[in-house]
């Protein structure tokens, strides 16, 4: 059983333009990147359960020269609004360290 | 015919944010051909733009752009701003040329100063949109006269050729409005022909200054040297390096797709480029490619909203501690009760919100059951309401009952602590971005505007 935290080195959140939210999972190496870059566990889905993103709005992308994925989202709230908890979206990730993998 | 290699110093990520003199005039020294910098980002919020307010301060910006003037006059190069004071906006470019004629008078400089303008006249933009010339990003629908109408300030984000036009007219310097990031350090090279695959990658590499190296805390910029068959950079300062993995990364950052970046005219692809070490400091990037595209601008809307005003507390009381997620949901329907007999209000009217940092403020998630309690926490109180005097006057109404409220009401009541006097703090206005638009043009000047200021020529007159 391996989480995100478990197998990335590191995690981050941050806006990707006013309207878009984007997470870097840089994995421990090669060899977690393989296992579990494709993982169903990060997919759409996840981002619906954890921010209420709409899943036709979700990217993937593998970048394996880094043993990075990247996923964004559309904002579902806007930025600076009046409920604004997080501005630049930069606490984000913290979400997704203890998801599990597998 | 291109001859290149095109030399630019990146001095810094965001001008006023701190240009190092000696790596400047280290850049020179290696034969910069020009100075480019972006001056602000949407990043911070919708507030700089619907203010026309820059969020570096006057002094920062100033210290930054005598340095970079100073460099560029004395080694006869141009300095490139974009998206000048933050937002861009017409406000934020002439708050930054004014602080740039007062570095020139006395400085004893005089350049002919280009101030590109690309904010937008609403009319122009409704023309536009019933023409069908504009189309939205996801994830926003079509564009409609209330959203355009809404906005306080709308910019649109320009490409290179503005800038491009401005340097073969003789800018000296350039003080540009809401423009890409990328833009701003690709024009010099792009306007002496360098391949415009490597330009524009240069610029998407090198837009944050020295992030791209190793080491975030050493320095503040980087070298660009772009060529026929792509692009070298390496940090200005001597104790930092970039590698192929810092280099490269940076594709990653703020951008929603690592691969493809969308500019006026065309995409950015990554997808094949190489990253190779060139000595223990510089990096070699070939293989970008530039696809051309219909030219659109991207549209930035800044819209002012309802007003806030703030209050804050800190708790260390143990009873409150073990009980924050009870404690929070009583004291907010005491305070909503409390609102809409002072002021009359229906619910609709005003929103009250608390935020209770050190437990759950940044995500408003409850911590699963069994989480330890704080050692202690701070609540932020958020009145939210059509005017500010309205905003206050909950705030002044919830006062007593923010400081006193108990979490049992068989003990004297606590009193939490206050860490101001008065205790309510007018915040001001709610900004949004309105709009996630491209308006497509024929001409990437047609909805630019140029000014002059050529202090040459005021000082022979």
């Amino acid at each position: 059983m391996a989480t995100v935290g478990d197998v990335c080195r590191h995690v981050r959140s941050k806006n990707a333009g006013p309207y878009w939210v984007t997470f870097d999972l840089f994995f421990d190496g090669a060899e977690n990147f393989a296992k579990y870059s494709q993982s169903p566990a990060l997919g759409p889905d996840l981002l619906h359960r954890l921010f209420g993103a709409d899943p036709a709005q979700v990217k993937r992308f593998s970048v394996p020269s880094l043993n990075v994925v990247k996923i964004s989202y559309a904002r579902t709230t806007p930025q600076g609004g009046e409920v604004e908890r997080d501005m630049h979206r930069g606490q984000q990730f913290v979400r997704l360290l203890d998801v599990q993998l597998d | 015919m291109f001859e290149g290699p095109i030399k630019i110093i990146v001095p810094v990520g965001s001008l006023g944010a701190g240009v190092v003199e000696a790596e400047v005039r280290r850049g020179v020294a290696l034969g910069a051909h020009a100075i480019a910098t972006d001056a602000g980002s949407t990043d911070s919020g919708a507030a700089y733009l619907a203010l026309g307010m820059s969020k570096n301060n006057r002094g920062s910006v100033k210290r930054d752009l005598t340095i970079l003037m100073k460099a560029g006059a004395e080694a006869g190069i141009p300095v490139i701003v974009g998206t000048s004071g933050q937002a861009g906006g017409d406000k934020n470019v002439d708050w930054t040329r004014d602080i740039a004629v007062e570095i020139a008078r006395e400085l004893g400089l005089s350049p002919r100063i280009a101030l590109l303008y690309s904010e937008q006249d609403k009319d122009v933009l409704k023309a536009r949109n019933a023409a069908g010339k504009i189309t939205p990003l996801a994830p926003l629908g079509p564009l409609d006269d209330a959203a355009i109408d809404a906005c306080d300030h709308i910019v649109a984000a320009m490409g290179p050729e503005p800038y491009m036009a401005a340097l073969r007219a003789g800018a000296d310097l350039i003080l540009g409005g809401r423009t890409t990031d990328t833009a701003v350090i690709a024009c010099f090279a792009l306007l002496h022909g360098a391949p415009a695959g490597a330009a524009w990658h240069a610029g998407k590499v090198s837009e944050c200054g020295s992030q791209c190296a190793v080491y975030r805390d050493r320095g503040s910029g980087v070298l660009l040297s772009i060529g026929q068959d792509g692009f070298e950079v390496e940090p200005l300062a001597p104790d930092n390096r970039c590698d192929p993995h810092s280099v490269s990364a940076h594709m990653l950052y703020e951008n929603s797709d690592p691969f493809r970046l969308t500019e006026p005219g065309g995409v950015l692809d990554v997808t094949d480029a190489v990253y190779a070490e060139v000595d223990d400091r510089a990096v070699k990037v070939t293989g970008s490619v530039w696809e051309p595209q219909p030219y659109t601008m991207k549209l930035e809307g800044a819209a002012g909203g309802r007003y806030q005003t703030l209050m804050l507390v800190g708790i260390q009381d143990p009873d409150v501690l073990g009980r924050v997620d009870e404690f929070h949901d009583k004291m907010l329907a005491a305070l909503y009760d409390r609102a809409r007999k002072s002021t009359g209000l229906d619910d609709a009217a005003f929103h009250i919100s608390l935020r209770m940092y050190g437990w759950n403020a940044v995500s408003g998630d409850r911590p699963p059951p069994g989480t330890p309690a704080p050692r202690e926490i701070g609540v932020l109180f958020v009145a939210t309401a059509d005017t500010q005097e309205l905003a206050t006057q909950i705030a002044k109404a919830c006062n007593a009952y923010f400081f006193h409220y108990p979490i049992s009401m068989d003990k004297e009541l606590p009193s939490y602590g206050f860490a101001f006097t008065p205790a309510d703090v007018e915040r001001g206005q709610v900004y949004e971005f309105k709009l996630n638009h491209v308006v497509q043009v024929d001409d990437p000047l047609e909805l630019v505007r140029t000014a002059w200021i050529d202090l040459r020529k005021e000082e022979a007159a």
